[in-house]
């Protein structure tokens, strides 16, 4: 038998639960919960992004001049005022 | 085993008893003298209570194969007194064939420790879920203070959703 438990608790397992560091009873009674309740559903793919966002240690290149060119973009923006779309 | 664990396994007791159409089994996750407040029924308190939800779970198990989901959304502990609160999503698939029916309850319940150190349930309410919604949509007025025109004509014969022949 599956022992129930709450989403409260759930809660505070998840990031346990997604480093693979809870003992079997409890990720089975997890994984039971998840079956039903569509709020810790989401609460596990939401934090499993920010894990994964977070640890992501990929780094984009950007191109020669790129920072310059948006600097100086954003400046003459500023000076026309922000109503003015006509640049873009 | 702690309190909340021990609310958890009877609460699994509770589920598992469904699905094995077991009443006594289902009774035993109740105290001897409970209130019963579910909805669609008659309120029912102390002794009188227990025989009559037999009653009418036996009928229901004699009709239905049920399949219960149990949602907790948290479980408080004061000393000998406890309560849970969540949603019970019940299908029943009727015996001699037909549509399944599910249906989605809020429900709350206080639990008490006896004098064994065992957790019963010490009082059942329940009523029907409503899907999620905004905040700030326009929120329907709550049907117990604005019934439908059914309700409202014939509150002395109000039925539950689901009736037992």
């Amino acid at each position: 038998m599956v022992v129930e438990i709450s989403c409260e608790e759930v809660w505070r397992e998840v990031s346990n639960y997604l480093e693979g560091e809870t003992n079997a009873e409890l990720r089975a009674r997890m994984e039971e919960h998840f079956k039903g309740c569509n709020h810790c559903t989401a609460v596990l793919d939401g934090t499993r992004n920010v894990v994964q966002l977070v640890g992501d240690a990929t780094i984009f290149e950007l191109p020669t001049g790129f920072s310059d060119r948006l600097y100086q973009k954003l400046t003459r923006k500023q000076a026309k005022g922000s109503g003015s779309r006509k640049e873009e | 085993m702690n309190d909340v664990y021990k609310i958890n396994v009877a609460k699994a007791e509770f589920r598992e008893a469904y699905s094995a159409t077991d009443v006594d089994r289902l009774l035993a996750v109740f105290a001897d003298e409970f209130t019963d407040m579910s909805a669609g029924v008659p309120s029912l308190f102390g002794a009188d209570a227990k025989p009559a939800f037999r009653s009418r779970m036996a009928k229901l198990l004699n009709q239905y194969q049920p399949t219960l989901i149990v949602t907790i959304i948290a479980i408080r502990v004061f000393a000998n007194t406890a309560f849970d609160y969540g949603w019970h999503t019940l299908t029943l698939g009727p015996r001699d064939g037909g549509t399944p029916i599910t249906t989605r309850q809020r429900y709350f319940e206080t639990w008490r420790r006896n004098s064994n150190g065992e957790w019963k349930i010490d009082l059942y309410m329940d009523n029907m879920d409503v899907a999620p919604m905004m905040p700030d949509a326009e929120l329907p007025l709550p049907e117990a203070f604005c019934p439908s025109d059914a309700l409202r004509h014939a509150d002395q014969n109000a039925q539950p959703a689901l009736r037992v022949r």
